[in-house]
C-alpha cells in the first residue's frame, strides 16, 4: 500500500514537472487544476484497474500532454498581443538571418557528405524556420510603418506575406515529392513567389526609408529585397552559364550569406527602435 | 461582449460535445466532467487533463461555458476546485449540434445503414 502511494506521488511530481512544457500563461491559469485532476484520476484508476490501468493512463496522459502543449504554443503565437509581437520581431528576424547564414555556409560552403534527400530535408527545415522568423520580422516592420490609411503599406505587406506563404508551400511540396528535378512550372511558381516576396519587402523598404522608421537601420529592408532580387536574377544565369553547382559559385554563396546578414541587421534595427513611439502620419 | 456566430462553431469536435453534454444538467469541476463522460460512454471516451483544460479554455473564450463564482463547502469538496456551467449561448450551441447529429443519424437510417446495428452491438458484432 505504501509502495503504491509512493508511486502515485512520484507520478504526480513528474506530471507537475512536465506541465512546464505548456506556455506560461496556460500553466498559470490551469496548471494547478490539471495536476489536481491527474492526481485524482491516477488514484481512482489504480483502485479500479490496478497497475496496468495506471500505466495505460500515464502513457495516454503524457502523449496527450505533448500534443496539447504544442497546440497551446501555436495558439499563444496566433493570439500574441501586438506589443509582444513588436518586441519579439527584432530578435526573430535576427535569429532568422543567423539560421539562414549558418545553414548556407554549412551546406554550400562545407558541402556535407549527406545524400540528396537529407540535404533537401535540411534545406526545407531551414526555409520554414527562417521563413517563420523572418515573417515575424516583417510583422514588426509593418507595425513600425506610418499608421493610418496607407494603402501602399497594406499592399506591400500583403504581397510579401503572400510570397512568403507561397515559397514555403513550394518548399513543403518539394520536400513531400522529394523530386530531384524541378519542372518548368515548379521553377516559375518558386521564382514567382520569391519575386512577390521581395517586391513586397522593397515596397515596405521604400516606405521605411522615407519615414526613417528604423533610424540608422532604415536601409535594411531595401537591402534585404535588393539582395533577394539579385539572387533570383543571378541563379538562373549561373545555371545557363554552366558554372556547375551553386556551391562552386562563390558570388552566389556570398550573395546568399549577405542576404541572411541583411535580415540580421534588419532584426537589429527593429530591436533597437522597438521602444520608440510608432510613427504617426501628419494630419492633412 | 458580443456572442460569436452560432453556425460558425459547428460542427463541434467530439471532446467539446462531450464536455458540453456533461455540463448540460449540472455544473461540474474538471474531474467531475471527466468522470461523467467516462461513466456515460462506458469508458469508451476518456479525456485527460491536457485535452480537457485546453477545451475548457477555448469554451470559456467562446462564451459557451462560464466559471461558477460560488465555491463548494470545504467540508464537502476541495474549495480550490473550479466549477463550470453552460451559458445560455452554450446551451443553444449544444442543442444545435445535437440536432445536426440527429439529422445525420436520420439520414443514415433512411439508407438502412443502422438496421441490425443495435442487434450487432448486443451480440458483440458476431
Amino acid at each position: 500500500m505504501r509502495a503504491t502511494s509512493k508511486l502515485l506521488t512520484l507520478a504526480g511530481r513528474v506530471y507537475r514537472l512536465l506541465l512546464y512544457v505548456y506556455p506560461t500563461p496556460f500553466r498559470r491559469e490551469y496548471g494547478f487544476d490539471m495536476a489536481q485532476v491527474f492526481r485524482a484520476d491516477t488514484h481512482d484508476t489504480l483502485q479500479e484497474c490496478g497497475m496496468a490501468g495506471l500505466i495505460g493512463l500515464c502513457f495516454l496522459t503524457f502523449t496527450d500532454l505533448l500534443k496539447t502543449a504544442f497546440a497551446e504554443h501555436i495558439w499563444e503565437v496566433f493570439h500574441m498581443p501586438m506589443e509582444k509581437l513588436q518586441r519579439l520581431s527584432g530578435p526573430a528576424a535576427a535569429i532568422g538571418g543567423s539560421v539562414w547564414v549558418s545553414s548556407i555556409i554549412w551546406i554550400f560552403g562545407f558541402e556535407p557528405r549527406v545524400n540528396w534527400e537529407i540535404l533537401v530535408s535540411i534545406l526545407v527545415v531551414v526555409f520554414l524556420l527562417s521563413g517563420l522568423l523572418m515573417g515575424m520580422g516583417l510583422g514588426g516592420l509593418y507595425r513600425r510603418l506610418p499608421t493610418g490609411s496607407h494603402p501602399a503599406k497594406r499592399l506591400t505587406f500583403g504581397l510579401s506575406l503572400l510570397g512568403l506563404v507561397l515559397y514555403n508551400a513550394a518548399s513543403i511540396a518539394l520536400f513531400l515529392t522529394m523530386t530531384s528535378r524541378l519542372d518548368e512550372f515548379s521553377l516559375i511558381a518558386i521564382f514567382g513567389s520569391f519575386f512577390a516576396y521581395f517586391l513586397g519587402i522593397a515596397g515596405m523598404g521604400i516606405i521605411a526609408m522615407s519615414g526613417r522608421v528604423l533610424g540608422r537601420w532604415s536601409f535594411t529592408p531595401l537591402a534585404v529585397s535588393a539582395l533577394g532580387l539579385l539572387f533570383i536574377i543571378v541563379v538562373p544565369k549561373t545555371g545557363e552559364a554552366g558554372q556547375g553547382s551553386l556551391a562552386q559559385s562563390l558570388p552566389v554563396l556570398a550573395l546568399l550569406a549577405l542576404y541572411g546578414i541583411s535580415w540580421l541587421l534588419l532584426g537589429v534595427g527593429l530591436w533597437s527602435t522597438h521602444e520608440e513611439p510608432l510613427v504617426r502620419e501628419r494630419p492633412a | 461582449m458580443t456572442e460569436p456566430d452560432l453556425e460558425s462553431l459547428l460542427p463541434l469536435s467530439p471532446s467539446v460535445f462531450h464536455i458540453l453534454l456533461a455540463l448540460a444538467d449540472e455544473e461540474r469541476h474538471g474531474y467531475g466532467i471527466m468522470q461523467e463522460i467516462r461513466l456515460r460512454t462506458d469508458g469508451q471516451v476518456r479525456l485527460v487533463p491536457g485535452t480537457l483544460y485546453g477545451a475548457i479554455k477555448r469554451l470559456l473564450a467562446q462564451q459557451l461555458i462560464e466559471e461558477v463564482d460560488a465555491r463548494p463547502d470545504p467540508a464537502i469538496d476541495d474549495e480550490r476546485r473550479r466549477y463550470y456551467r453552460l451559458t445560455d449561448f452554450g446551451q443553444r450551441v449544444l442543442r444545435a449540434e445535437a440536432a445536426r447529429l440527429a439529422s445525420l443519424v436520420r439520414q443514415a437510417e433512411a439508407k438502412q445503414l443502422l438496421s441490425g446495428w443495435s442487434q450487432s452491438l448486443a451480440t458483440g458484432g458476431e
